[in-house]
């Protein structure tokens, strides 16, 4: 009797999403083959995120600050720099002139996206960007519950 | 003006290089990367605009 061990299913996981990650990267943005195969993994993403997260999520316990050297929040410095990097994104993108001279993240994208296994690469991190982020939602021991 | 723009945008991902790697020493009191992740994942609102964002996110990537 054949037996499907964890390590098997998540090697076939991960190659099924490559071998998907491949067929994107090979479709043209604009096109309908593009919207169907990025359409997909959103709507999974979506109805992962449904069923797998609690109603009422209990938000988990914070991070133990280092007893050296600790100022602040934890999550303060990550809240910092993505501020910035919004707001250069923001400056960038309502520059007047070119967008070779005033490149956005997107452009960037754009850039890495014409490369087919740089845009496989980046299609296969998203997808499993949004495994983590549904993993990561659902319920832990560590939740603090609500008084 | 293009190289400007370029060099923020290294140093901006100098930065989170080096926030990475902040966070994974030992008593740095920084979150590490799938902290902050969980942390937006379990928030009631957060979560909602996390899943909204990664979504945008992948289709104007990759579709549109």
């Amino acid at each position: 009797m054949f037996v499907v061990t964890r390590p098997l299913l998540t090697a076939s996981v991960v190659a099924l999403t490559v071998a998907y990650s491949l067929g994107a990267a090979a479709t043209t943005p604009f096109s309908v083959a593009a919207d169907v195969v990025t359409a997909i993994p959103i709507v999974l993403f979506a109805v992962a995120a449904v069923v797998c997260w609690p109603l009422h999520p209990q938000p988990g316990p914070l991070p133990v600050p280092g007893a050296a050297g600790t100022r602040g929040h934890p999550y303060l410095p990550w809240v910092a720099l993505t501020a910035v990097v919004v707001a250069w994104e923001l400056v960038e993108y309502l520059a007047p002139g070119s967008r070779g001279a005033h490149p956005t993240l997107s452009s960037m994208a754009d850039a890495v996206d014409r490369i087919f296994v740089l845009k496989a690469l980046v299609f296969f991190g998203w997808i499993w960007l949004c495994v983590l982020i549904v993993r990561s939602g659902r319920a832990h021991p560590g939740a603090v519950p609500e008084p | 003006m293009s190289a400007l723009a370029y060099a923020v945008w290294a140093v901006l991902g100098a930065a989170i290089v080096v926030l990475w790697l902040r966070s994974r020493a030992g008593g740095s009191g920084v979150a590490r990367p799938a902290q902050v992740v969980r942390r937006l994942a379990s928030g009631p609102v957060w979560r909602v605009a996390f899943v909204v964002g990664v979504m945008f996110a992948g289709w104007h990537l990759f579709a549109r």
